[in-house]
C-alpha cells in the first residue's frame, strides 16, 4: 500500500508538471510498472489476486459505466463530479464526497450505485452495476481509492525476465515471460509441432505462403534446431517477406487505388505500395520507415522514395459527388489523416477529440485540433472537373516516376495524335448532329440499332428520359461512318497512351506560407473556434521545442525514444500477425478503454529489445518465430480450451484461419499457378461481371480483367476499388480499405464455403494440382494422394486420412467419366479442407 | 447463419463444450447478444424500400397549396436561416406541385394522383410527414439514412438486427439486399461497418444465381457437389479429432448449409412457381429484374425466413422533371403498384403484422425550384436534396395503420410539429423488433457504438 500511495503521489505531481518531480518519481513508476500485475479476466485465474487492484479491476468499471458524464469531457460533466482522477472523486462538494478512501460508508459513490431509489441510482438510465461491481468498488474505496496512471502512458522500461521453474525449455527471453504466466496459472506449455506443421506456420508468418513439398523435404530429413535457423534466415530474406508483411501494413495505410465514394474514381498510388514492400524487404528502421512515411517531403533534398513514401498520407478516401462541398471533402480527409496517424502510431482513438473532448483518454479537443493543425497546412486536393461541374477529381502533389527518353517521345506523339483527332471528331459530331431530329423519326422500325435505342425510339418524344436520349444520340453516331471510324482509331490511340503514360503517384506537399489553424466547435467547419498551433496532445510525453512545427516535428515526436506508446503499439501488432492475438487484444486501443496486456513485462521488454535492434522489425520477428513459445503444437484439448479460451496465456501454438490475401496466394501455390513477379499497376484477376458497373456514376465502369500470369498474381496486387473490392477477398473479411483497420475480423460463413467450392479461380486450382499430380512421373495412387495432400496442407496424411482419400479417390473414379475428373474432384476436396486455409 | 470467431471463443469459455451443444442453435444466433430480445417483440422482419434520390414528398404524401401562393417567389427569410442545400440558390422560388391531392380510406390520409394503389391501401399505412436528416447529398445521406452517420465505417441497420438478433433460416442469409442499379455510397449501405463481416448485407442479383458462386462449377451436378462436400466433411472431421478446434466443427456445419444454399437459393428465386394472379398484382414476370420482382421476392424471402431485406430502387432524384411524365410521374408509377401489392400480399398471408416495411428515401426534395442546371435555365424544373422535412411511409410491423403523424410549416419546409429523425426512426424500428436502442451495443475503438449514437427516441405515438 505505501508503494501504492507513493505512486498515486508520483501521478499526482506529474500532473502538476514540475520538472524535477517528474524527474524525481520516474523510480517508482518503473518499480511499479514492473510489478503490474495485470490479468485476464477471472476465468483463467479466479484467484489471480486476492487485493483489488485499480487497473485490472477498477478502472474498467468506471471507465464503462461513469466516466462518460463523469470523465474528462468537461462539456458532459454532470454535477461537476469527474471520477477519472483522484483529486476530482475525494473533492467535497455539498458536504459529501463521491469517494472518501478507507470509509466506503461515507462514499456518495458506493450510495448511489447501491440505492433502490432508481431516480437516484447511477448510472443514471443505465442497467445497475452488478452485485460484483459493488463489491469491487467497495473493496478499493475500503482499501485507500488508490488511484494509477494508465499503464499504456507511462514510458516502458526494459523489465528483468520473470523467474520460471522450467527454464531449461526457454529458447529466448520471451519464453520465460510466456512460462512464467502459464506457471502461476497452473498450465504447462504444449509440445512441440511436427516438423512438417511447424514448416507451414513459418512459411505463412514469413511469406504467407505455404511450402511446397520440394522445398522442405531437406529440412524433414533433419529437423535440427540448425536447419530451422536456417530456414528462419533464407525466409527473412525472401522477396515475398515484403509482399506478406506489406499486405498488413497496407490495411493500416487503408491503400486503395481509388477514391472511394460516388464516381469512386481510380487513382494512381501504387508506386507508395510497392515502396512498403520494399521498406519490409530492406527492414528499414521502424522510426526512418514512420518519418519517411509521415514526412518524407519534408526531409533535406528528399530522394523520389521518399516522395513516394508520403503517399501514406494520401491514401485517404475523397468524396468526389457533385453535392459535396469543397471545405467539407477536405475536412473529412484532414480528420482521417488525424485518426490514422493515432491509430497507427499511438494505439489512440483521439477520433472522439474531433467533436469533444475525449471521455475516457486524456485527449481533448484543443489536442486533437492542434494535430489536425499538422495536415492542415497540405496543398489543396480537390479541383472541380470544370467550369459549371461541382464533380471533383483528387489531385493534389504527385510525383512522375522516371522514364526513358524514348518511351516519353512516344508517349507525347500518340497524346498529340489522340488530341487533334478528338477535335476533329467533335467537330464532325457538331455539323452531323443538326440531322439527328429527322433521322430519329426514320428509325422506328430499324432492328440494326441497340436495344436500348430502340426502346427509347419506340416512346412518345415526351415520355423520353435523358437516357433514352443519349441512347437516341449514341446509336446516331454509330451509324454515321465519318464519325464511328475514327472514335474506333481514338480509343485506339487512348489505349496506346494510356500503356505509354508515365507513372505517377500521389504524394504528400504543404503550402508555401504560414497557415493558420482553428479549433472546430462540435466538429463542424462552420463554426470556427479559437486559434490553434500545430502540438501533440498535451498528456503525452512532451514535445521537443526545437523541433519544426510541420509534420516532421510529429513524425521525430512520434519516434522520440519518450513516446510510451509507438514501440508497445508496434511490436505488439507484430505479434498478433503471428499468434491471431495482441498481448494487448485491442490492437488499436491501448486507452482505457482498451484490453489490459496479457504479459504487460513481455510487451515492454519487446518494445525495449525492438529499440535495441535500431527499430528492427525483421529482428523482432525473427525473436517470436524462435521461440519455444511459437513452436508448440496447435493440437488443443478440451481442458485448455475451457481454461483459455481464445489461447490467451498460450499454453499452445496459434491455429487460425489465414487472412483473405493468404488464402488465395496458398491455394495459387499449392496448385503451381502462383505468379511470383514483383511490383507494378494493379493487376485484374477474373470476377464476376458486372461489379464496377454497380459503382454509381463510375467513368471507369468496366473491368479490366488481366491475361497471362497477371490473373495468377499475390493478392497484394490485386486492384482495390474501393467501392467494388475484389469480391472473394471481402467474403474472407478483407477490408475495403475505407479507413485504417489494425485487426481484421475472422468470420466464418457459408458464403466462404460457397467461394472455395465454386469460385472459378479456385476451380481453375483445383484442375492445375490435378494435373500436377497426374503428371507425377511412375507414381502409384497412394504416392500421387500423398503428394496432392502434401501440396495443400503440407503434412502427409495419417494412416486413417490416407484411407480415407483412397477411398474417396475410388468413389469419384466410378462416378467420373475419365481418370481426370476424378482428380480434379479429389484436389477440390483438399483445396476446401479447413488445414487448407489455417495456419496450424 | 454464421459464427463470429470471438462470440465462439465466448461459448466455448462458457464451460459448454461442442459436443453439448446442440450445432444448430450454435448457427442460429447462440452468437447474439440479444437472442433472446430485450422485450417481446412485435416483428420480426423488417422490409426496407429504400428510393435512391430522394423523392418529392411536395409532390407524393405532404400537399402544400400555399406554395401556389408564393410560385416563383422566395422563401421568407426566417425559414432559411443557416440552412445549405446541395445545389440550388437560397433565394430559389416557390414550386408548387402540379398534381392533385385527394384524402383516402377512413382515415382520411393525403395521397397525390401519382400514387393511387399506394393510396387505396391508405388505411394499412402509417405516413410520417415530419421527417429529418442530417445530410443532403446522396452518398452521405445514403450512409445516414442506414448507419445514422454520414460517413462511412458503420453497421447499417440490417446488420445491428442480424448481430442482435441473428438467423431465422438454416438455408438463407439473415439480411438480404436487392438493388435496381448503383447507389451513390455503394457497398456501405448494407456493409456490416465494424461489426464482423458475417453481419454484412448479402446482395441478391436476379435469375438463378442471385449470390456469387451459388451455382456448381461448370460440369458438375448436384450428385458429384454433394460428394466432394462429404469429402471435405469427412476429412475436416479427422481434423478436428487432430486439433480438437471448435473452428473446423463450425466450418463443417457452414459447408452443409452452403450446400443446402444452393438449393434454396435458386428455389427461392423462380417466382414462377407463384400463381398467376399474384405475379399480375405486383406487376412480376418470371425472368424479371425490376422493382415488381423484388417486391415479390420480399415477400417470399420473409416467408422463408430472411430478417431484413432492404430494396433500393433508382430513379428519384428530380433536379427537373417533376412535371415531365417521363420522370417523377414514371418513377412513381413503377413503384406505386408492386409496393400496394406487397402490402396487400404481406396482409393475407398474415406476415403483415410481423414484418414493418419503411417506404423512403435518404431525404426529400426542397419545396423550392431548381431551375438552373449546369447547362443554363432549363423549361423542365425539379427540386433540390432536401434534409430539413420530408415524408416516409411506413407498414406493419406494430405501426398504428392510418395514422399520419407529425406536419410541416405552410412551404413543407420543415416539420413545426412531432419531428422525427432519422436516429428516431432507428430507435422505433429496433423496438418494434424487441431491441432496446440504447442497449444494442458493440465495443470497437475503445467505446461502446450503437446505431443511435447518443441519439434516438423510440416514438410511441407511431406504435399500434
Amino acid at each position: 500500500m505505501r508503494c501504492n500511495n507513493a505512486w498515486r503521489e508520483g501521478v499526482l505531481a506529474l500532473r502538476s508538471a514540475t520538472q524535477p518531480r517528474e524527474e524525481l518519481c520516474k523510480g517508482s513508476l518503473a518499480a511499479r510498472a514492473a510489478v503490474l500485475v495485470v490479468c485476464l479476466a477471472s476465468l483463467i485465474l479466479p484467484d489471480a489476486s486476492a487485493q483489488v487492484d485499480f487497473a485490472r479491476d477498477i478502472r474498467p468499471i468506471l471507465s464503462e459505466r461513469c466516466f462518460r458524464c463523469h470523465g474528462p469531457d468537461e462539456a458532459a460533466r454532470a454535477g461537476g463530479l469527474r471520477l477519472d482522477e483522484y483529486d476530482g472523486a475525494v473533492e467535497e462538494r455539498d458536504g459529501k464526497r463521491a469517494v472518501t478512501p478507507g470509509a466506503p460508508g461515507k462514499s456518495d459513490l458506493i450510495a448511489r450505485i447501491k440505492t433502490e431509489d432508481a431516480s437516484r441510482r447511477m448510472p443514471l438510465g443505465g442497467d445497475a452495476l452488478t452485485s460484483d461491481q459493488i463489491e469491487l468498488l467497495e473493496e478499493w474505496v475500503a482499501s485507500g481509492a488508490e488511484y494509477q496512471r494508465h499503464w499504456a502512458y507511462a514510458k516502458p522500461e526494459r523489465p528483468q525476465a520473470p523467474p520460471v521453474s522450467d527454464a531449461g525449455w526457454a529458447r529466448n527471453p520471451i519464453d520465460l515471460f510466456i512460462l512464467n504466466r502459464l506457471e502461476s496459472a497452473g498450465l504447462r506449455p504444449s509440445r512441440e509441432a511436427e516438423p512438417a506443421v511447424l514448416m507451414r506456420r513459418l512459411y505463412l508468418d514469413l511469406v504467407g505462403v505455404p511450402p511446397s513439398p520440394e522445398q522442405i523435404d531437406d529440412y524433414l530429413a533433419g529437423p535440427t534446431d540448425e536447419a530451422y535457423r536456417a530456414k528462419v534466415e533464407e525466409l527473412l530474406g525472401s522477396p515475398q517477406y515484403g509482399e506478406h508483411w506489406a499486405r498488413h501494413w497496407l490495411d493500416l495505410a487503408r491503400y486503395a487505388d481509388s477514391n472511394g465514394y460516388q464516381h469512386d474514381d481510380p487513382r494512381e498510388i501504387w508506386p507508395y505500395r510497392d515502396w512498403v514492400v520494399r521498406a519490409f524487404n530492406d527492414d528499414m528502421p521502424f522510426d526512418q520507415f514512420t518519418i519517411e512515411q509521415l514526412a518524407g517531403d519534408l526531409l533535406d533534398e528528399p530522394s523520389l522514395e521518399q516522395l513516394v513514401a508520403t503517399g501514406f498520407n494520401r491514401n485517404s478516401p475523397m468524396n468526389g459527388s457533385g453535392g459535396s462541398k469543397i471545405a467539407e471533402v477536405r475536412n473529412a480527409m484532414l480528420v482521417d489523416r488525424v485518426n490514422t496517424t493515432a491509430t497507427v502510431w499511438l494505439g489512440s482513438t483521439v477520433g472522439c477529440a474531433q467533436c469533444h473532448t475525449h471521455k475516457y483518454d486524456p485527449f481533448t479537443i484543443e489536442d486533437y485540433y492542434r494535430f489536425y493543425a499538422y495536415f492542415d497546412r497540405g496543398v489543396d486536393e480537390t479541383v472541380l472537373a470544370g467550369a459549371g461541374n461541382t464533380r471533383k477529381f483528387y489531385v493534389g502533389a504527385s510525383i512522375e516516376l522516371p522514364v526513358t527518353a524514348r518511351r516519353r517521345l512516344q508517349y507525347s506523339a500518340v497524346k498529340a495524335q489522340h488530341e487533334y483527332l478528338g477535335r476533329v471528331i467533335g467537330q464532325a459530331e457538331f455539323e452531323a448532329l443538326a440531322e439527328l431530329p429527322e433521322w430519329a423519326e426514320a428509325q422506328a422500325s430499324n432492328r440494326d440499332l441497340s436495344a436500348n435505342a430502340r426502346s427509347a425510339l419506340a416512346k412518345p418524344v415526351e415520355e423520353r428520359t435523358e437516357s433514352d436520349n443519349n441512347a437516341i444520340r449514341d446509336a446516331f453516331l454509330k451509324a454515321r461512318p465519318e464519325i464511328a471510324g475514327p472514335r474506333k482509331e481514338l480509343a485506339k490511340l487512348a489505349k496506346q497512351m494510356k500503356a505509354l503514360a508515365p507513372t505517377t503517384s500521389l504524394i504528400m506537399a504543404d503550402k508555401p506560407g504560414p497557415v493558420q489553424s482553428y479549433l472546430l466547435e462540435r466538429g463542424r467547419i462552420g463554426t470556427l473556434g479559437k486559434r490553434v498551433e500545430p502540438g501533440t496532445p498535451a498528456a503525452l510525453h512532451a514535445l521537443d521545442p526545437g523541433l519544426p512545427r510541420n509534420r516532421l516535428g510529429l513524425a521525430k515526436w512520434i519516434t522520440s525514444p519518450e513516446n510510451p506508446l509507438t514501440t508497445r503499439v508496434t511490436v505488439n501488432r507484430l505479434w498478433a500477425q503471428v499468434f491471431g492475438r495482441g498481448i494487448v487484444a485491442t490492437a488499436e486501443d491501448f486507452g482505457r478503454q482498451g484490453d489490459a496486456p496479457t504479459h504487460p513485462g513481455l510487451l515492454d521488454w519487446l518494445a525495449a529489445e525492438f529499440v535495441a535492434r535500431d527499430w528492427s522489425i525483421k529482428s523482432v520477428v525473427r525473436l517470436i518465430v524462435t521461440s519455444a513459445t511459437y513452436r508448440q503444437t496447435s493440437r488443443g484439448s478440451d481442458a485448455l480450451l475451457e481454461r483459455d479460451p481464445e489461447n490467451a496465456l498460450l499454453a499452445m501454438g496459434p491455429r487460425f484461419r489465414l487472412p483473405a490475401e493468404a488464402i488465395r496466394d496458398s491455394v495459387l501455390a499449392a496448385s503451381g499457378l502462383l505468379s511470383l513477379k514483383m511490383g507494378g499497376p494493379p493487376v485484374h484477376p477474373p470476377q464476376p461481371d458486372g461489379l464496377w458497373r454497380e459503382i454509381s456514376t463510375a467513368t471507369d465502369p468496366e473491368y479490366p480483367t488481366s491475361k497471362g500470369e497477371d490473373r495468377h498474381r499475390r493478392g497484394i496486387y490485386t486492384v482495390l476499388r474501393r467501392g467494388a473490392p475484389y469480391p472473394s477477398f471481402m467474403t474472407f473479411d478483407s477490408s475495403p480499405r475505407q479507413d485504417c483497420v489494425a485487426m481484421r475480423a475472422r468470420t466464418n460463413s457459408p458464403l466462404q464455403a460457397l467461394t472455395l467450392l465454386n469460385d472459378p479461380a479456385y476451380v481453375e486450382a483445383a484442375g492445375a494440382l490435378a494435373r500436377l499430380v497426374m503428371d507425377q512421373p511412375a507414381a502409384s495412387d497412394r504416392d500421387r494422394l500423398v503428394y496432392a495432400f502434401r501440396r495443400a496442407v503440407t503434412r502427409a496424411p495419417d494412416p486413417a486420412e490416407a484411407r480415407r482419400l483412397a477411398s474417396l479417390l475410388d468413389e469419384f473414379r466410378g462416378t467420373s467419366e475419365n481418370e481426370s475428373d476424378a482428380w480434379v474432384s479429389l484436389a477440390r476436396v483438399l483445396l476446401n479442407l479447413d488445414e487448407a486455409i489455417t495456419k496450424s | 447463419m454464421a459464427i463470429d470467431l470471438r462470440r465462439r471463443a465466448f461459448l466455448r469459455a462458457g464451460g459448454t463444450g461442442l459436443g453439448s451443444i446442440a450445432l444448430h442453435s450454435l448457427l442460429m444466433g447462440a452468437e447474439s447478444p440479444a437472442a433472446t430480445p430485450h422485450f417481446a417483440p412485435r416483428a420480426k422482419h423488417i422490409i426496407f424500400l429504400h428510393m435512391l434520390g430522394g423523392p418529392s414528398q411536395v409532390d407524393m404524401l405532404d400537399p402544400k397549396p400555399a406554395l401556389a401562393k408564393f410560385e416563383g417567389k422566395p422563401m421568407p427569410d426566417s425559414i432559411l436561416e443557416g440552412k445549405e442545400f446541395a445545389f440550388i440558390p437560397k433565394g430559389a422560388g416557390a414550386l408548387a406541385s402540379p398534381y392533385k391531392f385527394g384524402q383516402h380510406g377512413e382515415c382520411g390520409a393525403w395521397f397525390s394522383e401519382l400514387t393511387p394503389h399506394l393510396a387505396e391501401r391508405a388505411d394499412d399505412l402509417t405516413v410520417v410527414r415530419s421527417m429529418q436528416t442530417d445530410e443532403f447529398n446522396h452518398g452521405a445521406g445514403e450512409l445516414f439514412m442506414h448507419t445514422g452517420f454520414g460517413r462511412l465505417g458503420r453497421p447499417t441497420l440490417g446488420s445491428w438486427i442480424s448481430y442482435g438478433l441473428g438467423s431465422l433460416s438454416e438455408s438463407l442469409p439473415t439480411y438480404v439486399v436487392m438493388s435496381s442499379g448503383p447507389n451513390a455510397s455503394g457497398n456501405s449501405i448494407w456493409g456490416s461497418g465494424f461489426l464482423p463481416t458475417i453481419h454484412q448485407g448479402v446482395k441478391f442479383r436476379s435469375g438463378e444465381e442471385p449470390v456469387h458462386y451459388l451455382a456448381s462449377p461448370a460440369g458438375v451436378d448436384r450428385e458429384r457437389q454433394g460428394r466432394v462436400v462429404e469429402g471435405v466433411s469427412a476429412l475436416n472431421r479427422m481434423a478436428h479429432r487432430r486439433y480438437e478446434d471448435p473452428e473446423i466443427a463450425t466450418r463443417i456445419a457452414q459447408y452443409e448449409m452452403a450446400f443446402r444454399l444452393q438449393a434454396s437459393g435458386p428455389e427461392l428465386m423462380r417466382v414462377e412457381s407463384e400463381p398467376p394472379h399474384v405475379l399480375e398484382a405486383y406487376g412480376a414476370e418470371p425472368g424479371g429484374a425490376g422493382y415488381a420482382n423484388m417486391c415479390l421476392l420480399a415477400r417470399r424471402m420473409v416467408e422463408r425466413g430472411v430478417r431484413f431485406v432492404q430494396i433500393m430502387l433508382r430513379g428519384w432524384d428530380h433536379h427537373s422533371g417533376i412535371y415531365r411524365p417521363g420522370a417523377l410521374p414514371r418513377s412513381c408509377r413503377i413503384m406505386d403498384r408492386p409496393t400496394g401489392a406487397l402490402i396487400d400480399d404481406l396482409k393475407q398471408r398474415g406476415l403483415l403484422d410481423e414484418t414493418l416495411v419503411i417506404w423512403t428515401g435518404e431525404f426529400g426534395r426542397t419545396p423550392m425550384v431548381q431551375a438552373i442546371s449546369p447547362q443554363g435555365f432549363t423549361q423542365d424544373p425539379g427540386r433540390d436534396h432536401h434534409r430539413d422535412g420530408f415524408s416516409l411511409i411506413l407498414a406493419g410491423g406494430g405501426t398504428r395503420p392510418g395514422l399520419t403523424y407529425g406536419s410541416t410549416d405552410d412551404f413543407g419546409f420543415q416539420p413545426v410539429e412531432n419531428a422525427v429523425h432519422v436516429h428516431d426512426l432507428h430507435a422505433t424500428a429496433l423496438h418494434l423488433l424487441g431491441i432496446d436502442h440504447t442497449r444494442l451495443t458493440f465495443k470497437h475503438q475503445g467505446r461502446n457504438f450503437r446505431l443511435t449514437d447518443v441519439h434516438g427516441r423510440v416514438v410511441k405515438e407511431l406504435l399500434a
